[in-house]
């Protein structure tokens, strides 16, 4: 097993178009690393070139200690899971396993025993003799995950190995793989555009977007303090809402005043906010951090507010209401006793210690 | 709406009415004596007629009303004599009449047969090795030029054979290769290589690009990678150019003509020709044999190449 160091990477291609600047990871042995973002965020080129399946334009890559820019992918001793499983419709599940064995000419015993093996663990080895054809969407993807687990590689590389599964499969194949890891003891880098997946499968995350890393930190870290307004929008679902407004004084507090919808600020702010006195700012709130009035939530620091519900999602075990203060929309998530009526004006609560504030201009996270 | 249906069924078996009748045709007059086929060219075999009469007396105990005309020769009178009550000799006597005109087209084609065979499979190996080599460079490899070079070699398939007939004549005999079968395989291989160079290289560019990544990082080289997984995975499209290519060589004329005079090295076609140009050339029923001889090979190789031609076929099309 091995630690991976990305340091300074960049990767443009042909035409200028750069997919990938600056990126710098350390990632620890044994660690489950996620890489997420939104399609074109330069996820899989980061991947891709640890993987060696795309050249480096700047920057170096280290694989347990030793540089690895100019190595070939088969002499990196990493293996991949690839989105659409990319197995060799032509060979048998044993062959498609056992291929990569027998081109690093290991003794024929010794192939049996590991696609054995690696059979076992995920439990395929009654499909063997099987060709890819004739198997279903999570069959293959076992497979492709046990043609990786045979080489007993140093980095387990994952390109968004559960996008082609339906939603339950992949729920299943998510526990899966996090099971796989603790067993395997290996080093694994994820790519997914999925926040769940991320939040669920990594041991730290590290939020992409335009080709650069936003912020690296493990799951709840990246949820309780996301370093700008991109990554606390895209992880979390529903999303965090964003009021837009202003910062002013009203008498000796500070208040984030919005238009329609006035928050006064515990007094812990008051130093990290007041150089915004009277300039624009963005709150984030989640939805969670949101309820009706008589929900019963003792917070330190509730603040009232009232907003008009636009449309209501029951999930069963809660409540999606969209709502509106008349100039911005968002989301809060209340119990599902909670029954309010469409057009209702409604009084809700806000934890104000929950609340993040976002520069404007730059986006960057103030609290 | 009833109506339609019986006009569309007259239509359809009008259509193969006459695409089986040229088969009938041939079938039954290479089974058949000369003298049959003078008196009138369509009938039914009388041979297999008697076939059928006679094991019908045969088998009701009446096999002493056999009766058949042999026909014989004595130095230059050629005389016809009755025979009747043996049903062996008679069966026997009906089978002579039936492949008399086979064995006799046989001796003559063997040697074209076999010529044929060994040039056009010859072919079809070097035209699928060749072309899927270069095929494979073409559709995974980027050096400077490559997409003008790749016009340039398709745009061959826009000359004409005809039209550069006599240079290539002159070319093979200042290269001294008439009269043998290189003088065949050879440019049967240069010609037929752009055809599957355009089939195999669409072919190898809508495979998954993914395959080609994990057989990198399995650790395959080009080698492997065109050996163990792109040809594998190209057999309906190596079907369909093995198929064009035969099939082509099996029905080439003018160049087999033109640049082998040596019997020797005469194929199918050619061979046929003369055959029809010889002293056999009025001795129809071996020269209907031999026609049916000659397409035999043909029609085998259709029947257990269909599925894999259509495939092949239509693989760039469908493909999601």
């Amino acid at each position: 097993m091995a630690d991976v160091v990305l340091k300074d990477l960049e990767k443009v291609f042909d035409k200028n178009v750069p997919a990938v600047r600056n990126v710098n990871l350390e990632i620890k042995d044994q660690e489950f690393v996620v890489l997420v973002g939104p399609s074109g965020c330069g996820k899989s080129t980061t991947l891709r070139m640890v993987a060696g399946l795309e050249e480096v334009t700047s920057g170096e890559i280290h694989i347990d200690g030793r540089l690895v820019n100019d190595v070939p992918p088969k002499d990196r001793d990493i293996a991949m899971v690839f989105q659409n499983y990319a197995l060799y419709p032509h060979m048998t599940v044993y062959e498609n396993m056992a291929f990569g064995l027998k081109l690093r000419k290991y003794p024929k015993s010794e192939i049996e025993e590991r696609v054995q093996e690696a059979g076992h663990i995920l439990g395929i080895s009654h499909l063997l003799s099987r060709k890819p054809k004739a198997l279903s969407g999570g069959e293959r993807q076992r497979v492709a995950v046990g043609r990786a687990i045979v080489r007993k590689p140093k980095v387990f590389l994952f390109d968004e190995p559960l996008s082609n599964l339906d939603a339950k499969l992949r729920v299943q194949m998510r526990t899966e793989i996090s099971k796989l890891h603790n067993k395997l003891d290996a080093t694994m880098i994820y790519v997914t555009h999925d926040q769940v997946e991320a939040m669920t499968m990594g041991d730290r995350i590290a939020v992409m977007k335009d080709g650069r890393i936003q912020q690296v930190a493990d799951p709840i870290h990246l949820y309780e303090n996301p370093a700008n307004r991109f990554v606390a929008g895209f992880i979390g679902s529903p999303g965090m809402n964003f009021l837009e407004g202003r910062i002013v004084s009203d008498e000796d507090t500070l208040v984030f005043d919005e238009g329609h919808v006035r928050i006064s600020l515990p007094d812990q702010m008051t130093e990290a906010m007041s150089p915004y006195k009277d300039k624009e700012v963005v709150c984030g709130i989640r939805p969670e951090d949101i309820v009706s009035i008589n929900s019963g939530k003792s917070w330190e620091n509730p603040r009232d507010i009232m907003a008009r519900v636009e449309v209501i999602e029951p999930m069963g075990s809660e409540t999606f209401l969209y709502l509106t203060t008349g100039t911005h929309t968002f989301i809060a998530k209340v119990d599902a006793h909670v029954e309010p009526t469409l057009g209702e004006e409604m009084p809700l609560v806000v934890n104000v210690d929950k609340v993040h504030f976002f520069a404007k201009d730059t986006e960057e996270a103030i609290i | 709406m009833k109506k339609t249906y019986y006009i569309q069924h007259a239509i359809l078996i009008t259509g193969v009415i006459l695409t089986l009748a040229p088969f009938y045709f041939v079938i039954s007059n290479s089974i058949r004596s000369n003298n049959e086929i003078f008196r009138s060219p369509f009938a039914f075999p009388q041979s297999i007629k008697d076939v059928f009469s006679f094991t019908v007396l045969k088998l009701t105990g009446r096999e002493n009303e056999i009766s058949y005309t042999v026909r014989t020769t004595d130095g230059e009178a050629v005389l016809f004599e009755t025979r009747s009550g043996n049903y062996a000799e008679a069966m026997s006597h009906q089978w002579h009449t039936m492949t008399d005109g086979f064995v006799y087209a046989w001796e003559v084609l063997r040697q074209y047969m076999v010529n044929t065979l060994f040039v056009s499979l010859t072919t079809a190996l070097g035209v699928m090795i060749l072309g899927s080599v270069t095929a494979y460079i073409f559709a995974r490899y980027r050096f400077p030029g490559s997409g003008i070079l790749f016009y340039v070699v398709i745009s061959v398939m826009m000359i004409p054979g005809i039209l550069t007939l006599v240079p290539s004549v002159q070319l093979v005999t200042g290269l001294g290769l008439r009269n043998s079968y290189l003088v065949l395989i050879l440019p049967y291989i240069a010609s037929g290589q752009v055809f599957a160079i355009f089939v195999l290289r669409s072919f190898f560019k809508g495979l998954s690009e993914d395959l080609f990544d994990a057989a990198r990082i399995d650790g395959a080289n080009h080698f492997r990678l065109y050996w163990s997984v792109v040809l594998p995975l190209s057999r309906p499209s190596l079907a369909v150019i093995a198929i064009m290519n035969i099939l082509g060589t099996w029905n080439a004329f003018m160049w087999p003509f033109i640049v082998n005079s040596d019997q020797q090295y005469h194929v199918i076609a050619s061979g046929l020709y003369i055959m029809s140009t010889s002293q056999v050339a009025t001795n129809y029923s071996a020269m209907y044999s031999a026609y049916l001889i000659s397409s035999i090979p043909l029609l085998l190789l259709f029947v257990y190449a269909t599925k894999p031609f259509i495939q092949g076929l239509s693989s760039g099309a469908f493909k999601a």
